[in-house]
């Protein structure tokens, strides 16, 4: 490894640590920072509603940042490679399309039974998380199927993005046959939410994210082998129908669990791979895979910092933030480096 | 070469390639034989849509064939596994790839895919086999470079570097020389067939080169729509007139004597031409290039070459006049003014 890449590693790794500490220091409630230093270290302080903020809102807020970051970054880049796309992403296959279609059953049509799930506290927010995950499963479900029947990835990408069109619509008819407030309560879903993942339901998401972003990085051989495109991989002795089986189900694990549990968050996914490229200059996935989780769980936390902003009591949508923090982001990356088309292809 | 039963590397036997859709078969080449030893380099030629590049790959089991039987190391190819197949045939193809961040090194060490563990970690073994492969392509010295920032040629010998490292009995490239200038061309030819002669490689080339490949190939399978394809040495297909028949056009014909394409041109003209050696052959090309048919008998019109040292002179003789020229441009305007 050379000297760069190390310390480029090295400084990424203590940004990563500063901007975690300074994501749980800043919020609308001003905590002293010796406080905060000093709950993260496990004593308690005599502020027993300091002590929550940090440890029962705050703290699963990071972790929950820096999963989502991670996840959506590392099944963009799945999705990228396997397409062989720059303009796939973790949502191409029509994953969050199928998490709103729940959710937006979920809501709209609760409320149409009388019940509300802004009323419903705790019990409410598993039953958005799992309306969620029914969505995103069923349509992973079909894709799935159409995978093993359509041979070309080109061809399943077009169907992903038309599944996606689809259940759009569906929402849409839902939504036109909603009170206001019901779809005042789907939008604010769509905003998309890092604050609102608990301990409890941290016991869930963090594993699942933690070992699928694993288990797909086992799979950087194959993906390397996947960038010299179909014909080669096959004739090195890769099989080509399990490897996507693989990278679909990783994606959609990842993709489907953020979107259940923070709601769709856009950009991140697709801007996250082509930020690490370009940094690092490579397109090798043993490399990339680290490097990605790096830097999607940093660009995650700053756009939490930034949606905060601090001081005040409210807070911007997350969805808006990453879209107009990345876009300016990746815009700058491709205009300095002149070369960025010939990162994709040869 | 040697030619015996446990030297063939590939055969066909009654070998039907194309496409299925359903029940309906697109049948692209049928009844295809031929054979190909240990240590050959075989050119595949044909014109543009033949199906060189079906036969390609379904000889190198991307495309299962539609009827017929494909041997490799006298195997059939269908009861190799996938792993075992990578391990025997390697290939060069026209594909894009998708990662022009790559750099030449870790390009070239994907070749050892089927070596390497679930992670890919490279032993001992496969450094050797990549320094190998950089070494004889000639590209070590772009091992750090990004395949974005190669020239053609570069790119195409780090494609052979990387079949290379897969360390198989057999490459089979699709038109390598392709986009090539003619000193990259013959560069990547005489690399092949070096290969072939030093390393006991079989090598299976589809190419447009046809001049090129009868220097370097040891045989020649040429394809023609709609009928059997044709095996043999270069110089056999030029004597039986396939290559005649495969360029099956007014414009061009195939030169026997001097085993090259010519572009057929109008001759309504006469002249007999003498004289030096070193620039009979240019000057000869040069008048049939302007419609003159050339003889060494007499003619109403004659030119004789001289060379004084280090000039040459073009006398140029009919019953009108008598003039010299110094260059052949200036040849032509004097015959052309006649």
């Amino acid at each position: 490894m050379s000297n760069r890449l190390t310390g480029i590693i090295l400084f990424l790794l203590g940004l990563l640590v500063i901007l975690t500490v300074l994501n749980i220091s800043l919020g609308s409630v001003y905590i002293p920072f010796q406080k905060i230093l000093a709950t993260l270290s496990g004593q308690s302080i005599e502020n027993e509603g300091w002590q929550n903020i940090i440890l029962q809102f705050r703290l699963p807020k990071a972790i929950t940042a820096i999963l989502v970051g991670s996840g959506l970054g590392i099944s963009g880049l799945l999705m990228q490679t396997l397409f062989r796309n720059p303009l796939a992403g973790p949502f191409v296959l029509g994953i969050s399309s199928g998490a709103s279609l729940g959710v937006a059953i979920a809501i709209l049509a609760g409320m149409t039974f009388g019940f509300s799930l802004t009323q419903m506290g705790i019990g409410g927010s598993w039953i958005l998380t799992i309306s969620a995950s029914l969505g995103a499963v069923l349509v992973l479900l079909i894709v799935i199927l159409v995978s093993l029947k359509v041979k070309d990835s080109m061809s399943l990408l077009i169907i992903g993005l038309m599944f996606g069109s689809a259940t759009s619509a569906i929402v849409t008819v839902l939504q036109f046959f909603s009170k206001a407030e019901s779809i005042q309560a789907y939008l604010v879903w769509t905003f998309g939410s890092l604050g609102g993942v608990t301990w409890q339901e941290l016991e869930v998401f963090l594993p699942i994210v933690l070992l699928t972003i694993f288990a797909s990085f086992m799979l950087s051989k194959k993906l390397n082998a996947l960038l010299l495109g179909d014909n080669y991989a096959r004739s090195m002795g890769l099989n080509i129908n399990n490897t996507r089986l693989l990278i679909i189900i990783s994606t959609a694990l990842l993709a489907g669990t953020i979107t259940a549990f923070c709601g769709p968050i856009a950009f991140i996914g697709i801007a996250i791979p082509h930020i690490t490229r370009l940094i690092f200059n490579t397109s090798n996935h043993k490399i990339l895979f680290p490097m990605v989780v790096l830097c999607g769980a940093i660009l995650m936390l700053i756009c939490d910092l930034i949606a905060q902003i601090p001081g005040r009591e409210y807070t911007l949508p997350i969805n808006a933030v990453t879209s107009v923090i990345g876009a300016p982001l990746v815009i700058w990356l491709v205009v300095r480096r002149k070369n960025f088309s010939k990162t994709f292809a040869k | 070469m040697i030619s015996g039963q446990n030297h063939i590397a590939i055969e066909l036997q009654d070998l039907t390639i194309g496409y299925r859709k359903g029940n309906i078969q697109l049948k692209i080449l049928e009844k295809l034989n031929a054979m190909l030893h240990k240590g050959e380099l075989v050119c595949l030629v044909g014109e543009n849509g033949v199906g060189k590049s079906t036969l390609l790959r379904t000889i190198s089991g991307i495309q299962p064939p539609l009827s017929g039987r494909v041997f490799i190391n006298q195997k059939p190819l269908n009861e190799i596994s996938s792993m075992d197949l990578a391990r025997t045939i390697s290939l060069v193809l026209t594909d894009r790839i998708y990662a022009g961040n790559l750099s030449v090194k870790e390009l070239v060490a994907l070749g050892r895919y089927p070596y390497t563990n679930w992670l890919g970690k490279l032993r001992k073994e496969d450094h050797k086999k990549i320094g190998w492969a950089l070494e004889i392509t000639g590209t070590q010295y772009l091992e750090d470079q990004l395949i974005s920032e190669l020239s053609d040629g570069q790119f195409q010998k780090t494609l052979i570097a990387r079949a290379l490292a897969q360390d198989s009995d057999m490459i089979i490239l699709d038109e390598p020389t392709a986009h090539l200038d003619i000193v990259n061309k013959i560069v990547i030819l005489k690399l092949l067939k070096d290969l072939a002669s030093n390393t006991d490689k079989s090598i299976l080339m589809a190419t447009h080169e046809l001049e090129l490949s009868l220097q370097v190939a040891d045989l020649i399978w040429m394809a023609y729509k709609n009928e059997r394809m044709v095996t043999g040495t270069p110089e056999d297909l030029i004597i039986n007139g396939s290559f005649n028949r495969m360029i099956d056009h007014d414009a061009i014909h195939f030169d026997h004597l001097h085993g090259r394409f010519r572009i057929k041109n109008k001759t309504d003209k006469m002249c007999s031409l003498s004289g030096d050696k070193s620039a009979y052959f240019l000057t000869k090309n040069a008048l049939q290039r302007k419609g003159w048919t050339v003889s060494k008998e007499k003619s109403d019109i004659s030119i004789n070459i001289l060379k004084n040292k280090s000039e040459i002179i073009w006398q140029i003789k009919s019953n009108a006049l008598e003039k010299e020229a110094n260059s052949i441009m200036e040849m032509l305007n004097i015959l052309n003014s006649m």
